[in-house]
C-alpha cells in the first residue's frame, strides 16, 4: 500500500508544484517507487515543471471517466526509473473531479507505488478537497509572509475536518511544514517572517526551509525538478527535506545568512 | 428596602409589609450558672455600651441542652438590656428550658439547618458540566461556540473565532477573535497568556485590535467589562 502525500498551501504561487516535483523526484532518487499526480484541473502545470508536457496523451480525468486506462495516462520520467507523472486535464474544470473517481485511481496506484504525491490546486474548494481527501501525510508549503501563513493555517484546519481520516475518526493526517522562498537576509532586515515565527503560528512539525533561489525559475522553465539539478541550493534543501520526511536526521541549512568572507566584504561580492 | 406586599394596590393602603434584613446576634451560653454568666458579661461587654444599641439578640441554648439547672430568663433579659441588647427569643435547648423561656415572653426560633445538634447528611452538590477544553490550535476559518466556559490549551490563530456564554481562558496566544459572555453575561472575563486579538468582546461590547491599549499587546491579560467598558489589564508578560 502506498503512502498518499498531499502538497498543499491554500495560497497560490507559494511553490506547491515545484515542491511536489522536487519532493517526488527526491523520493524516487532515494529508491522509492513514486508517482506525482496533478490535481490542478484546468490549470495544469506539473507536466511543465517535470518536463513531460509534450508526452501527455491521457490525463487524470480521462481515467476517472473511463476514456483511457491508468497505464495510458501515467508518464514515466526519462531521468528516474522510479518516477511517474499523472497529469491533470487542461480542458476541464475542477467540478469534473469526483471523490469516488479519485478514490478508485488512488486505489489502483496504491498497489503499484510506494508513494503517491498529490499536487493540490490553490484555494479551499473542490479541487483542493479532492487532493487532500485521501491523504495520509500532508506537506504544507508556506512562504514567510503573513497572508501565506494564514491561508496555510486554514488548510491545516481543513485537513483535520475535511479528509477521510477526519470523517472516519482515524489517526489524523500527519502534517509537515515546509517554508519556501526563504531569504535569511530579508528576514534579518525584517521584510520577511522568521521561520520560528511561522512555526509558532502553525504549530506543526517542521521539515525545513527552501532558500529563495534564482535557479528554481531556471529549472522550472527547463522542466527539471530542482532536486535533479546539480549546483542548486533549493535542490539540496529539498533532498534534506525528503530525508527528514523519511526519518533521517539532517542538520538545518539555509536558515542563516552566509557569513561574508573578508574578500567579498572588500570587493562587494553579492551573496 | 424592597416592598413585597401591600394591603391594596391603591395609594391609600393602610399598611405596607417590607422585607429587610437586620443583623441578629446569638448569645451562646456555655454554662447555666446565672450569676457567673451575668458577671462575666458585665466585665467583658460593659466597657463598650455604645457598641450595643438595642441590638436584637437570640439566646442560643444548644451548648447547655443537657443541663438540668433552671434558667431565670427574666434576670438574663434584664442584664442584657443593661448592656444594650434586646432579647427577642431563644433557640436550641431542651423542652424545660424552652418552656421557661416562653413563660418569660420569649419566642422560640428554630436552629438553622447547618447548626443542628444532629447534623443531617449534606446533600450532594448537583453535578454541573465542566468547561469545554480544547487542546488543538484553533485555526484560521474555524469557529467554536460553547455554552459556559471555554478553555483553550493552545493558540487561537488569526481568522479563527471562539465564542462562549461564560469565561474564556487561553493558554497560548490569542490572534483571532474571542467573544465571551454571550449576549448579556457582563460578569464574564477573558484570560489570555499572550494577547493580540483581531477582536475581543464581552457581552456584546467589543474592541478591535486598533482600539486596544498598546501596552497590553502581547502581554498576559485579563479582559473584563466594567460600567459597559471593556478593560484590558496586563498582568505580566508571557515568555515562550
Amino acid at each position: 500500500m502506498a503512502k498518499i502525500i498531499v502538497v498543499t498551501s491554500g495560497k497560490g504561487g507559494v511553490g506547491k508544484t515545484t515542491t511536489s516535483a522536487a519532493f517526488a523526484a527526491a523520493l524516487a532518487m532515494r529508491g522509492f517507487k513514486t508517482v506525482v499526480m496533478d490535481f490542478d484541473v484546468g490549470l495544469r502545470n506539473l507536466d511543465l515543471i517535470m518536463g513531460c508536457e509534450r508526452r501527455v496523451v491521457y490525463d487524470l480525468l480521462n481515467v476517472i471517466h473511463g476514456e483511457g486506462s491508468l497505464n495510458q495516462a501515467l508518464i514515466k520520467d526519462k531521468r528516474l526509473d522510479n518516477l511517474y507523472i499523472l497529469p491533470a486535464s487542461q480542458t476541464r474544470d475542477k467540478d469534473a473531479l469526483t471523490i469516488d473517481g479519485v478514490e478508485r485511481i488512488l486505489g489502483e496506484l496504491s498497489e503499484r507505488f510506494d508513494y503517491i504525491v498529490c499536487d493540490s490546486p490553490a484555494g479551499i474548494e473542490k479541487g483542493a478537497i479532492a487532493a487532500m481527501y485521501f491523504a495520509d501525510e500532508a506537506l504544507i508549503v508556506t512562504n514567510p509572509e503573513v497572508s501565506s501563513v494564514r491561508d496555510s493555517d486554514r488548510i491545516i484546519g481543513m485537513l483535520s475536518s475535511k479528509t477521510r481520516r477526519a470523517e472516519l475518526d482515524l489517526e489524523p493526517v500527519r502534517e509537515h511544514l515546509i517554508i519556501t522562498r526563504y531569504d535569511p537576509r530579508r528576514v534579518d532586515n525584517g521584510d520577511m517572517l522568521n521561520a520560528d515565527d511561522v512555526r509558532e503560528i502553525l504549530a506543526i512539525p517542521f521539515l525545513g526551509v527552501v532558500p529563495e533561489s534564482k535557479s528554481v525559475l531556471v529549472a522550472s522553465n527547463s522542466g527539471v525538478p530542482v532536486t535533479l539539478d546539480d549546483q542548486n541550493e533549493a535542490g539540496d534543501a529539498y533532498l534534506d527535506i525528503a530525508d527528514r520526511f523519511l526519518g533521517v536526521e539532517r542538520p538545518h541549512r539555509f536558515m542563516q545568512q552566509a557569513k561574508k568572507g573578508i574578500f567579498s566584504r572588500i570587493f562587494g561580492g553579492s551573496s | 428596602m424592597m416592598s413585597i406586599l401591600t394591603g391594596a394596590s391603591s395609594d391609600n393602603s393602610a399598611f405596607e409589609l417590607k422585607g429587610r434584613s437586620q443583623k441578629i446576634m446569638y448569645l451562646c451560653i456555655q454554662q447555666p450558672d446565672m450569676p457567673i454568666l451575668i458577671k462575666q458579661m458585665r466585665e467583658q461587654l460593659g466597657n463598650s455600651p455604645v457598641f450595643f444599641n438595642n441590638t436584637p439578640v437570640v439566646v442560643d441554648l444548644s451548648a447547655i441542652y443537657d443541663s438540668a439547672t433552671p434558667i431565670d430568663f427574666g434576670q438574663l433579659t434584664n442584664a442584657l438590656i443593661e448592656l444594650g441588647m434586646v432579647t427577642i427569643g431563644v433557640r436550641g435547648g431542651n423542652d424545660v428550658q424552652q418552656r421557661s423561656a416562653q413563660q418569660a415572653s420569649l419566642h422560640i426560633f428554630p436552629l438553622s439547618g447547618d447548626e443542628t445538634i444532629t447534623p443531617q447528611a449534606v446533600p450532594p452538590l448537583p453535578s454541573s458540566p465542566c468547561a469545554k477544553i480544547i487542546t488543538e490550535t484553533v485555526r484560521s476559518g474555524q469557529r467554536l461556540a460553547v455554552k459556559g466556559d471555554l478553555i483553550v490549551l493552545s493558540s487561537v490563530n488569526a481568522g479563527a473565532e471562539i465564542v462562549a456564554t461564560g469565561n474564556i481562558h487561553i493558554y497560548g496566544k490569542l490572534r483571532g477573535r474571542a467573544l465571551a459572555g454571550g449576549a448579556d453575561n457582563q460578569s464574564a472575563r477573558v484570560f489570555c497568556l499572550k494577547f493580540n486579538p483581531e477582536l475581543i468582546a464581552i457581552a456584546g461590547e467589543y474592541l478591535v485590535n486598533d482600539e486596544l491599549p498598546a501596552d497590553a499587546i502581547n502581554k498576559t491579560c485579563i479582559i473584563a467589562l466594567q460600567n459597559d467598558l471593556l478593560t484590558v489589564d496586563p498582568i505580566g508578560t508571557f515568555t515562550s
